[in-house]
Protein backbone atom coordinates (compact mmCIF):
# COMPACT_ATOMS: atom_id res chain seq x y z
CA UNK A 1 0.00 0.00 0.00
CA UNK A 2 1.06 3.28 -0.97
CA UNK A 3 1.43 5.77 2.84
CA UNK A 4 -0.17 8.83 2.79
CA UNK A 5 2.29 10.53 4.07
CA UNK A 6 5.62 9.83 4.02
CA UNK A 7 8.29 11.80 6.12
CA UNK A 8 12.09 11.28 4.82
CA UNK A 9 14.94 12.60 6.13
CA UNK A 10 13.36 15.30 7.27
CA UNK A 11 15.46 18.00 9.15
CA UNK A 12 15.15 21.82 10.54
CA UNK A 13 17.91 23.59 11.97
CA UNK A 14 16.86 26.79 14.16
CA UNK A 15 20.59 28.64 14.12
CA UNK A 16 22.57 26.17 16.13
CA UNK A 17 19.84 23.77 17.36
CA UNK A 18 18.67 20.90 15.34
CA UNK A 19 14.97 20.85 16.28
CA UNK A 20 14.26 18.49 13.91
CA UNK A 21 16.86 15.85 12.73
CA UNK A 22 17.31 13.02 9.79
CA UNK A 23 13.16 12.97 10.61
CA UNK A 24 11.73 9.33 9.00
CA UNK A 25 8.58 7.98 9.12
CA UNK A 26 5.01 6.84 7.11
CA UNK A 27 1.40 7.33 7.92
CA UNK A 28 -1.10 4.63 6.38
CA UNK A 29 -4.25 5.94 4.99
CA UNK A 30 -7.00 5.29 7.52
CA UNK A 31 -4.98 5.42 10.76
CA UNK A 32 -4.53 7.18 14.06
CA UNK A 33 -0.69 7.73 14.24
CA UNK A 34 0.59 9.10 17.90
CA UNK A 35 3.45 11.70 17.77
CA UNK A 36 4.69 12.02 21.51
CA UNK A 37 7.79 13.05 23.44
CA UNK A 38 9.25 15.40 25.73
CA UNK A 39 8.57 19.23 25.78
CA UNK A 40 10.89 20.63 23.02
CA UNK A 41 11.65 17.17 21.67
CA UNK A 42 10.35 18.73 18.02
CA UNK A 43 6.18 17.51 17.36
CA UNK A 44 5.33 21.07 16.50
CA UNK A 45 7.90 22.10 14.20
CA UNK A 46 7.02 18.94 12.22
CA UNK A 47 3.98 20.12 11.87
CA UNK A 48 4.75 23.12 10.83
CA UNK A 49 7.61 21.47 8.50
CA UNK A 50 4.39 18.62 6.65
CA UNK A 51 2.42 22.04 6.65
CA UNK A 52 4.40 24.24 4.78
CA UNK A 53 4.26 26.64 7.46
CA UNK A 54 8.27 26.54 7.81
CA UNK A 55 10.68 25.24 4.98
CA UNK A 56 12.93 22.29 6.07
CA UNK A 57 16.49 22.60 6.03
CA UNK A 58 16.86 19.24 4.24
CA UNK A 59 14.35 15.90 3.80
CA UNK A 60 11.16 16.15 2.28
CA UNK A 61 7.64 14.85 2.39
CA UNK A 62 5.31 12.90 0.02
CA UNK A 63 1.73 12.93 0.50
CA UNK A 64 -0.09 10.64 -1.70
CA UNK A 65 3.09 10.03 -3.47
CA UNK A 66 3.43 13.50 -4.52
CA UNK A 67 6.30 15.81 -3.04
CA UNK A 68 4.50 18.82 -0.76
CA UNK A 69 7.43 20.17 0.34
CA UNK A 70 8.27 23.60 -1.05
CA UNK A 71 4.87 23.94 -1.24
CA UNK A 72 2.49 27.18 0.31
CA UNK A 73 0.18 26.35 3.16
CA UNK A 74 -3.12 27.11 1.21
CA UNK A 75 -1.81 24.80 -1.51
CA UNK A 76 -0.85 21.62 0.84
CA UNK A 77 -4.87 22.42 2.06
CA UNK A 78 -5.86 22.44 -0.96
CA UNK A 79 -4.75 18.66 -1.53
CA UNK A 80 -6.33 16.95 1.42
CA UNK A 81 -4.22 17.69 4.60
CA UNK A 82 -5.22 20.00 7.09
CA UNK A 83 -3.98 20.93 10.73
CA UNK A 84 -5.30 22.43 13.62
CA UNK A 85 -3.14 24.84 16.06
CA UNK A 86 -1.23 24.24 19.65
CA UNK A 87 -3.08 27.32 21.21
CA UNK A 88 -6.20 27.19 19.67
CA UNK A 89 -6.26 29.44 16.61
CA UNK A 90 -9.94 31.18 15.13
CA UNK A 91 -11.57 33.56 14.15
CA UNK A 92 -12.16 34.87 17.47
CA UNK A 93 -14.28 38.01 16.76
CA UNK A 94 -16.94 35.73 13.98
CA UNK A 95 -19.56 33.58 15.28
CA UNK A 96 -19.00 29.59 15.51
CA UNK A 97 -21.17 28.57 12.51
CA UNK A 98 -19.10 31.50 10.25
CA UNK A 99 -16.28 29.86 11.13
CA UNK A 100 -17.00 26.65 10.26
CA UNK A 101 -18.33 27.99 7.24
CA UNK A 102 -15.03 29.47 6.22
CA UNK A 103 -13.40 26.54 6.74
CA UNK A 104 -16.28 24.79 4.07
CA UNK A 105 -15.50 27.17 1.61
CA UNK A 106 -12.23 25.19 0.49
CA UNK A 107 -14.80 23.16 -1.06
CA UNK A 108 -17.08 25.43 -2.55
CA UNK A 109 -16.77 25.15 -6.47
CA UNK A 110 -18.21 28.57 -7.53
CA UNK A 111 -16.52 31.03 -9.54
CA UNK A 112 -15.75 34.65 -8.70
CA UNK A 113 -17.95 36.25 -11.07
CA UNK A 114 -20.66 33.66 -10.57
CA UNK A 115 -20.81 34.40 -6.95
CA UNK A 116 -20.76 38.30 -7.37
CA UNK A 117 -23.52 38.38 -9.32
CA UNK A 118 -25.71 36.30 -7.22
CA UNK A 119 -26.13 32.97 -9.97
CA UNK A 120 -28.51 30.02 -8.89
CA UNK A 121 -25.62 28.04 -8.71
CA UNK A 122 -24.22 30.35 -6.13
CA UNK A 123 -27.40 30.26 -4.25
CA UNK A 124 -27.19 26.69 -4.14
CA UNK A 125 -24.24 26.37 -3.30
CA UNK A 126 -24.24 28.35 -0.48
CA UNK A 127 -27.53 27.00 0.49
CA UNK A 128 -25.60 22.89 0.52
CA UNK A 129 -22.45 24.94 2.96
CA UNK A 130 -24.76 26.03 5.19
CA UNK A 131 -26.22 23.03 5.45
CA UNK A 132 -22.68 20.70 5.82
CA UNK A 133 -21.63 23.62 8.25
CA UNK A 134 -24.24 23.21 10.72
CA UNK A 135 -24.43 18.85 10.22
CA UNK A 136 -20.39 19.53 11.44
CA UNK A 137 -21.49 21.65 14.04
CA UNK A 138 -23.90 19.18 15.67
CA UNK A 139 -21.02 16.38 14.91
CA UNK A 140 -18.70 18.42 17.03
CA UNK A 141 -21.78 18.62 19.50
CA UNK A 142 -21.69 23.33 19.19
CA UNK A 143 -24.82 23.85 17.28
CA UNK A 144 -26.11 25.07 20.54
CA UNK A 145 -23.57 28.35 20.56
CA UNK A 146 -23.44 28.76 16.79
CA UNK A 147 -24.13 32.04 17.14
CA UNK A 148 -21.90 32.63 19.51
CA UNK A 149 -18.72 34.87 19.03
CA UNK A 150 -15.97 32.04 18.87
CA UNK A 151 -13.59 34.14 21.99
CA UNK A 152 -16.60 33.95 24.06
CA UNK A 153 -16.67 30.13 24.12
CA UNK A 154 -14.81 28.06 26.73
CA UNK A 155 -12.23 26.40 26.10
CA UNK A 156 -12.70 23.04 25.76
CA UNK A 157 -15.70 24.24 23.16
CA UNK A 158 -12.57 26.12 21.22
CA UNK A 159 -10.79 23.15 20.37
CA UNK A 160 -13.68 21.26 19.66
CA UNK A 161 -14.46 24.20 17.04
CA UNK A 162 -10.57 24.07 15.90
CA UNK A 163 -11.37 20.57 14.77
CA UNK A 164 -14.55 21.28 12.93
CA UNK A 165 -13.17 23.92 11.01
CA UNK A 166 -10.50 21.30 9.87
CA UNK A 167 -13.41 18.63 9.35
CA UNK A 168 -15.02 21.28 7.48
CA UNK A 169 -12.45 20.86 4.34
CA UNK A 170 -12.76 17.46 4.33
CA UNK A 171 -9.63 16.62 4.53
CA UNK A 172 -7.76 13.19 4.20
CA UNK A 173 -5.36 13.66 6.61
CA UNK A 174 -5.92 15.99 9.44
CA UNK A 175 -2.89 16.97 11.87
CA UNK A 176 -3.84 17.41 15.42
CA UNK A 177 -1.32 19.21 17.40
CA UNK A 178 -2.48 18.77 21.26
CA UNK A 179 -6.10 18.38 20.67
CA UNK A 180 -7.05 17.53 24.84
CA UNK A 181 -4.56 19.71 26.56
CA UNK A 182 -5.69 21.71 29.21
CA UNK A 183 -9.20 19.13 29.08
CA UNK A 184 -10.54 17.59 32.30
CA UNK A 185 -11.21 13.62 31.81
CA UNK A 186 -14.39 13.56 30.87
CA UNK A 187 -13.96 16.39 27.63
CA UNK A 188 -10.67 14.37 27.14
CA UNK A 189 -12.87 10.93 26.36
CA UNK A 190 -15.68 13.05 24.69
CA UNK A 191 -12.76 14.85 22.20
CA UNK A 192 -11.57 11.03 21.84
CA UNK A 193 -15.06 9.02 20.60
CA UNK A 194 -15.08 12.39 18.19
CA UNK A 195 -11.58 11.68 16.79
CA UNK A 196 -12.45 7.96 16.59
CA UNK A 197 -15.79 9.39 14.49
CA UNK A 198 -14.01 11.30 12.01
CA UNK A 199 -11.48 8.24 11.39
CA UNK A 200 -14.18 6.05 11.28
CA UNK A 201 -15.79 8.29 8.37
CA UNK A 202 -12.55 8.02 6.28
CA UNK A 203 -10.11 10.48 7.83
CA UNK A 204 -6.28 9.77 8.65
CA UNK A 205 -5.32 11.07 12.00
CA UNK A 206 -1.92 12.23 13.08
CA UNK A 207 -1.94 13.56 17.02
CA UNK A 208 0.74 14.95 19.06
CA UNK A 209 -0.29 14.85 22.68
CA UNK A 210 1.15 14.92 26.15
CA UNK A 211 -1.60 12.70 27.41
CA UNK A 212 -0.17 9.30 27.50
CA UNK A 213 -3.69 7.56 28.44
CA UNK A 214 -5.45 9.46 25.29
CA UNK A 215 -2.80 8.67 23.15
CA UNK A 216 -1.89 5.07 24.04
CA UNK A 217 -6.14 4.52 24.01
CA UNK A 218 -6.30 6.07 20.81
CA UNK A 219 -3.50 5.44 18.38
CA UNK A 220 -2.38 2.10 16.69
CA UNK A 221 1.32 3.18 15.75
CA UNK A 222 3.09 6.06 17.74
CA UNK A 223 6.11 7.76 16.99
CA UNK A 224 8.43 8.87 19.49
CA UNK A 225 10.48 11.93 19.39
CA UNK A 226 13.32 13.54 21.59
CA UNK A 227 15.97 16.07 20.82
CA UNK A 228 14.41 16.48 16.98
CA UNK A 229 15.10 12.66 16.37
CA UNK A 230 12.46 9.30 16.07
CA UNK A 231 13.90 7.05 19.08
CA UNK A 232 10.67 4.99 18.79
CA UNK A 233 8.47 3.82 16.76
CA UNK A 234 5.54 1.04 17.41
CA UNK A 235 2.14 -0.32 19.09
CA UNK A 236 1.35 1.38 21.60
CA UNK A 237 2.47 -1.77 24.51
CA UNK A 238 6.06 -2.10 22.88
CA UNK A 239 6.26 1.86 23.13
CA UNK A 240 5.27 1.61 27.04
CA UNK A 241 8.29 -0.86 27.79
CA UNK A 242 10.70 0.74 25.32
CA UNK A 243 13.89 1.54 27.18
CA UNK A 244 14.79 4.14 24.86
CA UNK A 245 11.39 5.85 25.58
CA UNK A 246 11.70 5.30 29.32
CA UNK A 247 15.08 6.94 29.42
CA UNK A 248 13.67 10.20 27.06
CA UNK A 249 10.68 10.77 29.64
CA UNK A 250 12.38 9.78 33.11
CA UNK A 251 16.01 11.41 32.12
CA UNK A 252 19.39 8.57 31.98
CA UNK A 253 20.77 10.22 35.73
CA UNK A 254 20.76 6.56 37.41
CA UNK A 255 19.73 8.60 40.38
CA UNK A 256 16.93 10.42 39.07
CA UNK A 257 15.27 7.51 37.09
CA UNK A 258 15.52 6.13 41.27
CA UNK A 259 14.00 8.93 42.52
CA UNK A 260 10.84 8.63 39.91
CA UNK A 261 10.31 5.21 40.06
CA UNK B 1 -22.71 37.46 8.42
CA UNK B 2 -25.20 35.04 9.62
CA UNK B 3 -26.88 33.19 6.63
CA UNK B 4 -30.79 33.09 7.89
CA UNK B 5 -33.51 32.50 6.00
CA UNK B 6 -35.28 35.71 5.95
CA UNK B 7 -38.79 35.83 5.31
CA UNK B 8 -39.29 37.63 1.71
CA UNK B 9 -41.43 40.71 3.37
CA UNK B 10 -39.05 41.37 5.80
CA UNK B 11 -35.95 41.24 2.55
CA UNK B 12 -38.33 43.14 0.92
CA UNK B 13 -38.91 46.10 3.20
CA UNK B 14 -34.83 47.51 3.67
CA UNK B 15 -34.90 47.05 -0.10
CA UNK B 16 -38.13 49.53 -0.59
CA UNK B 17 -36.82 51.80 1.91
CA UNK B 18 -33.10 51.87 0.31
CA UNK B 19 -35.14 52.27 -2.97
CA UNK B 20 -36.97 55.49 -1.19
CA UNK B 21 -33.48 57.07 -0.17
CA UNK B 22 -32.51 56.82 -3.64
CA UNK B 23 -35.40 58.57 -5.43
CA UNK B 24 -35.24 61.29 -2.52
CA UNK B 25 -31.17 61.37 -3.25
CA UNK B 26 -32.46 62.59 -7.13
CA UNK B 27 -34.49 65.67 -6.18
CA UNK B 28 -31.26 66.42 -3.80
CA UNK B 29 -30.04 69.82 -6.31
CA UNK B 30 -33.66 71.33 -5.97
CA UNK B 31 -32.97 71.39 -2.47
CA UNK B 32 -30.04 72.98 -1.74
CA UNK B 33 -30.53 76.93 -2.32
CA UNK B 34 -27.17 77.54 -2.58
CA UNK B 35 -24.61 76.50 -4.69
CA UNK B 36 -21.95 75.92 -2.10
CA UNK B 37 -23.81 73.16 -0.17
CA UNK B 38 -24.40 71.44 -3.67
CA UNK B 39 -20.59 71.89 -3.99
CA UNK B 40 -19.95 70.04 -0.73
CA UNK B 41 -22.18 67.18 -1.72
CA UNK B 42 -20.18 66.70 -4.92
CA UNK B 43 -16.47 66.43 -3.05
CA UNK B 44 -18.37 64.41 -0.14
CA UNK B 45 -20.02 61.80 -3.00
CA UNK B 46 -16.21 61.91 -4.70
CA UNK B 47 -14.61 61.12 -1.75
CA UNK B 48 -17.41 58.52 -1.00
CA UNK B 49 -15.96 56.16 -3.96
CA UNK B 50 -12.08 56.78 -2.60
CA UNK B 51 -13.46 55.82 1.14
CA UNK B 52 -15.58 52.96 -0.13
CA UNK B 53 -12.37 51.57 -1.65
CA UNK B 54 -10.10 52.18 1.45
CA UNK B 55 -12.62 49.75 3.24
CA UNK B 56 -11.92 47.40 0.66
CA UNK B 57 -8.40 47.27 1.16
CA UNK B 58 -9.11 47.66 5.31
CA UNK B 59 -11.30 44.73 4.95
CA UNK B 60 -8.29 42.50 4.14
CA UNK B 61 -6.74 43.97 7.28
CA UNK B 62 -3.98 46.20 5.72
CA UNK B 63 -3.87 49.99 6.48
CA UNK B 64 -2.88 51.25 3.28
CA UNK B 65 -1.91 55.47 3.54
CA UNK B 66 -1.54 55.32 -0.17
CA UNK B 67 -4.79 55.95 -0.91
CA UNK B 68 -4.60 59.68 -1.88
CA UNK B 69 -1.63 59.09 -4.23
CA UNK B 70 -3.56 56.89 -6.04
CA UNK B 71 -6.06 58.78 -6.37
CA UNK B 72 -3.73 61.13 -8.06
CA UNK B 73 -2.77 58.65 -10.72
CA UNK B 74 -6.13 58.37 -11.85
CA UNK B 75 -6.77 61.76 -11.31
CA UNK B 76 -3.27 62.74 -13.63
CA UNK B 77 -4.11 59.84 -16.40
CA UNK B 78 -7.85 61.45 -16.56
CA UNK B 79 -6.65 65.39 -17.00
CA UNK B 80 -4.10 64.71 -19.20
CA UNK B 81 -5.77 62.24 -21.66
CA UNK B 82 -8.27 64.65 -22.22
CA UNK B 83 -6.57 67.83 -22.29
CA UNK B 84 -3.76 66.61 -24.52
CA UNK B 85 -5.23 63.66 -26.38
CA UNK B 86 -8.52 65.03 -26.59
CA UNK B 87 -10.45 61.63 -25.83
CA UNK B 88 -13.65 61.74 -24.30
CA UNK B 89 -14.46 61.77 -20.82
CA UNK B 90 -15.90 58.13 -20.41
CA UNK B 91 -12.38 56.91 -21.77
CA UNK B 92 -10.20 59.16 -19.37
CA UNK B 93 -12.43 58.05 -16.76
CA UNK B 94 -12.52 54.32 -17.30
CA UNK B 95 -8.39 54.62 -18.14
CA UNK B 96 -7.97 56.45 -14.29
CA UNK B 97 -9.72 53.42 -12.88
CA UNK B 98 -7.15 50.85 -14.75
CA UNK B 99 -3.77 53.03 -14.31
CA UNK B 100 -4.73 53.25 -10.79
CA UNK B 101 -5.33 49.41 -10.32
CA UNK B 102 -2.34 48.49 -12.46
CA UNK B 103 -0.26 50.31 -10.69
CA UNK B 104 -1.72 48.49 -7.28
CA UNK B 105 -1.06 45.45 -9.29
CA UNK B 106 2.58 45.37 -9.89
CA UNK B 107 3.50 46.87 -6.75
CA UNK B 108 1.14 44.57 -4.85
CA UNK B 109 3.08 41.58 -5.10
CA UNK B 110 5.99 43.06 -3.20
CA UNK B 111 4.42 45.57 -0.56
CA UNK B 112 1.38 43.10 0.21
CA UNK B 113 4.02 40.62 1.97
CA UNK B 114 4.47 43.49 4.88
CA UNK B 115 2.16 43.85 7.20
CA UNK B 116 0.17 45.64 10.30
CA UNK B 117 2.48 48.98 10.85
CA UNK B 118 5.35 47.84 8.23
CA UNK B 119 2.29 47.81 5.22
CA UNK B 120 1.50 51.48 6.61
CA UNK B 121 4.85 53.02 7.17
CA UNK B 122 5.35 51.44 3.06
CA UNK B 123 1.88 53.11 1.74
CA UNK B 124 3.00 56.53 3.77
CA UNK B 125 6.42 56.87 1.51
CA UNK B 126 4.73 55.74 -1.47
CA UNK B 127 2.62 58.21 -1.06
CA UNK B 128 5.43 60.73 -0.71
CA UNK B 129 7.06 59.30 -3.58
CA UNK B 130 4.15 59.81 -5.78
CA UNK B 131 3.65 63.39 -4.51
CA UNK B 132 6.91 64.19 -5.36
CA UNK B 133 6.67 62.74 -8.59
CA UNK B 134 3.99 64.87 -9.50
CA UNK B 135 6.07 67.97 -8.31
CA UNK B 136 8.91 67.23 -10.14
CA UNK B 137 7.86 65.96 -13.56
CA UNK B 138 6.71 68.81 -15.06
CA UNK B 139 6.13 67.07 -18.87
CA UNK B 140 3.89 64.74 -17.47
CA UNK B 141 2.04 66.18 -14.57
CA UNK B 142 2.71 70.23 -14.82
CA UNK B 143 4.77 70.17 -12.00
CA UNK B 144 3.69 72.75 -9.09
CA UNK B 145 1.41 74.27 -11.58
CA UNK B 146 -0.30 71.32 -11.92
CA UNK B 147 -3.17 70.73 -14.72
CA UNK B 148 -5.14 73.45 -15.78
CA UNK B 149 -8.27 73.59 -18.61
CA UNK B 150 -9.36 70.12 -17.53
CA UNK B 151 -13.01 70.20 -19.46
CA UNK B 152 -16.13 68.92 -17.43
CA UNK B 153 -17.15 65.24 -18.49
CA UNK B 154 -19.34 64.59 -21.19
CA UNK B 155 -21.40 61.85 -21.29
CA UNK B 156 -22.50 59.85 -24.76
CA UNK B 157 -26.75 61.11 -25.45
CA UNK B 158 -26.70 64.07 -22.94
CA UNK B 159 -25.96 66.93 -25.24
CA UNK B 160 -24.33 69.86 -23.00
CA UNK B 161 -20.99 68.88 -20.94
CA UNK B 162 -22.23 68.72 -17.01
CA UNK B 163 -21.30 72.22 -16.34
CA UNK B 164 -23.58 72.78 -12.74
CA UNK B 165 -22.87 71.12 -9.88
CA UNK B 166 -26.09 69.71 -9.89
CA UNK B 167 -25.77 68.07 -13.20
CA UNK B 168 -22.46 66.58 -12.08
CA UNK B 169 -23.90 65.10 -9.04
CA UNK B 170 -25.72 63.00 -11.08
CA UNK B 171 -23.07 61.61 -12.51
CA UNK B 172 -21.31 61.26 -9.44
CA UNK B 173 -24.46 59.50 -7.87
CA UNK B 174 -24.44 57.02 -10.75
CA UNK B 175 -20.84 56.18 -10.06
CA UNK B 176 -21.17 56.10 -6.35
CA UNK B 177 -24.55 53.71 -6.90
CA UNK B 178 -22.63 51.20 -8.83
CA UNK B 179 -19.67 51.58 -6.81
CA UNK B 180 -21.76 50.96 -3.20
CA UNK B 181 -23.29 47.85 -5.63
CA UNK B 182 -20.57 46.31 -6.91
CA UNK B 183 -18.75 46.44 -2.83
CA UNK B 184 -21.97 44.80 -1.51
CA UNK B 185 -22.17 42.03 -4.05
CA UNK B 186 -18.74 41.40 -3.46
CA UNK B 187 -19.01 40.89 0.40
CA UNK B 188 -21.52 38.78 0.68
CA UNK B 189 -20.48 36.62 -2.41
CA UNK B 190 -17.62 34.06 -0.82
CA UNK B 191 -15.10 36.51 -1.57
CA UNK B 192 -16.06 38.58 1.25
CA UNK B 193 -15.92 35.65 3.65
CA UNK B 194 -12.50 35.09 2.29
CA UNK B 195 -11.55 38.82 3.30
CA UNK B 196 -12.78 38.45 6.81
CA UNK B 197 -10.33 35.00 6.98
CA UNK B 198 -7.24 36.74 6.01
CA UNK B 199 -8.31 40.02 8.33
CA UNK B 200 -9.32 37.87 11.59
CA UNK B 201 -6.49 35.10 11.45
CA UNK B 202 -3.96 35.08 7.93
CA UNK B 203 -2.73 31.81 10.12
CA UNK B 204 -6.12 29.56 10.01
CA UNK B 205 -6.93 31.36 6.79
CA UNK B 206 -3.96 29.85 4.76
CA UNK B 207 -3.83 26.21 6.68
CA UNK B 208 -7.50 25.91 5.34
CA UNK B 209 -6.99 26.29 1.92
CA UNK B 210 -7.05 30.60 1.41
CA UNK B 211 -4.59 32.13 -0.45
CA UNK B 212 -4.24 35.45 1.62
CA UNK B 213 -1.69 36.98 -0.93
CA UNK B 214 -4.40 36.26 -3.96
CA UNK B 215 -7.17 37.80 -1.57
CA UNK B 216 -5.40 40.97 -0.54
CA UNK B 217 -3.60 41.40 -3.98
CA UNK B 218 -7.32 41.33 -5.22
CA UNK B 219 -8.97 44.00 -2.80
CA UNK B 220 -5.83 46.26 -3.05
CA UNK B 221 -6.43 46.22 -6.70
CA UNK B 222 -10.30 46.54 -6.16
CA UNK B 223 -9.40 49.75 -3.49
CA UNK B 224 -6.88 51.45 -5.72
CA UNK B 225 -8.99 50.94 -8.99
CA UNK B 226 -12.41 53.05 -7.23
CA UNK B 227 -9.59 55.43 -6.10
CA UNK B 228 -8.45 56.10 -9.38
CA UNK B 229 -12.18 56.38 -10.54
CA UNK B 230 -12.35 59.04 -7.87
CA UNK B 231 -9.29 61.15 -8.86
CA UNK B 232 -10.88 61.12 -12.42
CA UNK B 233 -14.61 62.45 -11.31
CA UNK B 234 -12.10 64.49 -8.44
CA UNK B 235 -10.50 66.30 -11.79
CA UNK B 236 -12.98 66.45 -14.04
CA UNK B 237 -15.31 68.50 -11.08
CA UNK B 238 -12.36 70.98 -10.21
CA UNK B 239 -11.05 71.54 -13.84
CA UNK B 240 -7.67 72.06 -12.01
CA UNK B 241 -5.44 69.62 -10.35
CA UNK B 242 -1.91 70.10 -8.14
CA UNK B 243 0.34 67.94 -6.05
CA UNK B 244 -1.10 69.82 -3.12
CA UNK B 245 -3.95 67.67 -3.33
CA UNK B 246 -3.28 64.46 -3.15
CA UNK B 247 -0.52 64.89 -0.02
CA UNK B 248 -0.48 62.16 2.84
CA UNK B 249 -2.87 64.24 5.02
CA UNK B 250 -5.02 63.57 2.11
CA UNK B 251 -4.33 59.94 2.89
CA UNK B 252 -5.26 60.64 6.34
CA UNK B 253 -8.61 61.99 5.38
CA UNK B 254 -9.75 58.71 3.96
CA UNK B 255 -8.65 56.91 6.74
CA UNK B 256 -10.29 59.12 9.21
CA UNK B 257 -13.77 58.72 6.43
CA UNK B 258 -13.33 55.00 7.10
CA UNK B 259 -13.31 54.80 10.70
CA UNK B 260 -15.42 57.60 11.70
CA UNK B 261 -17.69 56.25 9.40
CA UNK B 262 -17.39 52.59 10.65
CA UNK B 263 -14.74 50.46 9.00
CA UNK B 264 -16.98 47.04 9.12
CA UNK B 265 -19.90 48.18 7.12
CA UNK B 266 -20.73 49.38 3.71
CA UNK B 267 -22.13 52.18 4.60
CA UNK B 268 -19.36 53.61 7.13
CA UNK B 269 -17.08 55.22 3.86
CA UNK B 270 -20.41 56.98 3.12
CA UNK B 271 -21.28 58.26 5.92
CA UNK B 272 -18.13 59.06 6.96
CA UNK B 273 -17.24 61.23 3.65
CA UNK B 274 -20.45 63.14 4.30
CA UNK B 275 -19.35 63.61 7.34
CA UNK B 276 -16.08 64.93 7.26
CA UNK B 277 -15.95 66.26 4.05
CA UNK B 278 -17.53 69.60 5.17
CA UNK B 279 -16.22 69.73 8.30
CA UNK B 280 -13.78 72.12 7.20
CA UNK B 281 -15.92 74.63 6.52
CA UNK B 282 -17.75 74.09 9.72
CA UNK B 283 -14.82 74.56 11.80
CA UNK B 284 -13.72 77.44 9.23
CA UNK B 285 -14.84 80.30 11.93
CA UNK B 286 -12.92 78.54 14.59
CA UNK B 287 -9.76 78.08 12.02
CA UNK B 288 -6.89 78.73 14.55
CA UNK B 289 -8.74 75.56 16.31
CA UNK B 290 -9.80 73.68 13.46
CA UNK B 291 -6.63 71.57 13.28
CA UNK B 292 -7.30 71.22 17.21
CA UNK B 293 -11.11 70.17 17.07
CA UNK B 294 -10.22 67.88 14.30
CA UNK B 295 -7.84 65.80 16.31
CA UNK B 296 -10.65 66.44 19.84
CA UNK B 297 -13.80 64.87 17.26
CA UNK B 298 -11.06 61.94 16.33
CA UNK B 299 -10.10 61.25 19.79
CA UNK B 300 -13.70 61.30 21.02
CA UNK B 301 -14.61 58.68 18.11
CA UNK B 302 -11.84 56.30 18.86
CA UNK B 303 -12.29 56.36 22.74
CA UNK B 304 -17.02 56.03 22.46
CA UNK B 305 -17.77 54.75 19.00
CA UNK B 306 -14.66 52.91 17.82
CA UNK B 307 -16.93 51.26 15.05
CA UNK B 308 -17.62 54.44 13.86
CA UNK B 309 -21.32 56.41 13.65
CA UNK B 310 -23.23 53.63 11.20
CA UNK B 311 -24.10 51.33 14.61
CA UNK B 312 -26.17 54.34 15.43
CA UNK B 313 -27.44 55.05 12.12
CA UNK B 314 -28.16 51.33 11.66
CA UNK B 315 -30.42 51.24 14.96
CA UNK B 316 -32.22 53.87 13.97
CA UNK B 317 -32.81 52.69 10.68
CA UNK B 318 -33.85 49.60 11.87
CA UNK B 319 -36.30 51.18 14.48
CA UNK B 320 -37.77 53.40 11.24
CA UNK B 321 -37.89 50.50 9.58
CA UNK B 322 -39.22 48.03 12.11
CA UNK B 323 -42.09 50.98 12.49
CA UNK B 324 -43.03 50.55 8.84
CA UNK B 325 -43.83 46.61 9.42
CA UNK B 326 -44.00 44.50 11.86
CA UNK B 327 -41.98 41.66 10.08
CA UNK B 328 -38.70 43.70 10.17
CA UNK B 329 -38.62 43.06 13.26
CA UNK B 330 -38.43 39.49 13.70
CA UNK B 331 -35.10 39.32 11.27
CA UNK B 332 -32.23 37.56 13.09
CA UNK B 333 -29.82 39.70 15.48
CA UNK B 334 -26.38 40.55 13.88
CA UNK B 335 -24.28 38.27 16.04
CA UNK B 336 -21.62 40.50 16.54
CA UNK B 337 -23.67 43.12 17.76
CA UNK B 338 -25.92 40.29 19.86
CA UNK B 339 -22.47 39.02 21.51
Amino acid sequence: MVPLIEVRGLSKQFGGLAAVADLSFTVEPGSIVGLIGPNGAGKTTVFNLITGQLAPTAGEVRFNGRKITGLAPHDIARMGLVRTFQSTVLYPESSVLENVLRGCALRSRVGFWSALVGSRAAAQDGAETLARALDLLRFVELDGVRSEAARNLPYGHQKALGIAIGLATQPELMLLDEPVAGMNAEETARTARLLRRVNEGGTTIVVVEHDMSFVMGLCRTIVVMNYGRKIAEGRPDEIRNDPAVIAAYLGVDEDAAAQSA
Amino acid sequence: MMERPVSGSARALPRLALATLLLLALFIPWMFENQFGLYLLDMALINAVIALGLNVVLKTGQVSMAQAGFMAIGAYTSAQLTVKLDVPFLVGFVAAGLGAALVALGLGRIILRLKGVYFLLFTFALNEFLYLLNKNLPALTGGNDGVVGIKPPTIPFVADPLRSKAAFYYLVLVVVSLALAFVWALYRSPFGRAMDAVRESELLASATGYNPMRIKMIAFTIGCLLAGLGGSLYAHFLLYIAPFSFTFWESVNFLLMSIIGGSTSLAGPILGALLLTPLPELLRAYVMWQQVLYGLAFMVFMRFLPDGVTPLCASAWRAAVGRLGPQAGERAPDPRSGS
